[in-house]
């Protein structure tokens, strides 16, 4: 009996730690095999997004890690609304936009 | 009718510079920008914050376009882009991104190979 409530207690403390997990750390080396849906565009120099505006789609490499994260989340939850922006970001796990961002804020090799 | 010809002419290159785009009235508009993305555009005060510096100018314009429209929000910079005209947008864009820094892209063949 006081086994179970030991066990029933930590179950549930283990539960809150992960829910209360911090963000993720970004691994640059992990982002490789993430990023062939990003180069697609942002690694064509003078590429335009032509759809539902014409622009040159943003430089990102040497952005801020935090912004690249944020502006990901945006997309994936909508609150940034670009069409094939959120069907990229809508894929990714907070993992993958850590590694996104650690890849882009620093120098690719 | 030669004078008619003229005055035409005279407007029309008049409107044309009227539409022109200004980037030495942006360096001047875009002080407020550089409180929070640096004096150089390429070192904001923090992380969250996008470095500016060289970015594309039609990039740059759409996205401050979006965000005075609300199609595009932020806390910090609904209220700067809504005091902007579209003369504005334009200048700050054009200044913004004739400035050097670290944003650029790394070519695809460069990963493919």
């Amino acid at each position: 009996m006081m086994k179970t409530t030991l066990g029933i207690i930590l179950f549930v403390l283990a539960g809150s730690a992960l829910a209360q997990a911090p963000a993720p750390v970004g691994n640059a080396q992990a982002a490789k095999s993430k990023i062939s849906m990003c180069t697609g565009c942002h690694g064509i120099p003078g590429y335009k997004t032509v759809y539902p505006h014409v622009y040159h789609v943003p430089m990102i490499t040497g952005q801020q890690p935090v912004y690249i994260v944020n502006a990901l989340q945006a997309y994936k939850s909508g609150a940034r609304s670009h069409p094939s922006m959120r069907g990229v970001a809508q894929s990714l796990s907070d993992q993958d936009m850590a590694d996104l961002a650690a890849y882009y804020s620093s120098e690719p090799k | 009718m030669k004078t008619a010809l003229l005055i035409a002419l005279t407007i029309f290159a008049s409107q044309l510079a009227y539409a022109g785009v200004d980037r030495a009235a942006g360096a001047s508009k875009s002080k407020p920008c550089a409180v929070c993305h640096g004096a150089d555009f390429n070192t904001p005060i923090s992380a969250d914050i996008p470095r500016l510096a060289g970015q594309h100018a039609d990039y740059l314009a759409r996205a401050l376009t979006d965000y005075k429209s609300g199609a595009r929000k932020n806390p910090v910079m609904d209220g700067q882009a809504a005091a902007l005209s579209p003369q504005d947008i334009q200048d700050i864009a054009a200044y913004v991104s004739s400035l050097n820094g670290n944003l650029k892209v790394i070519r695809l063949h460069r990963l493919v190979h």
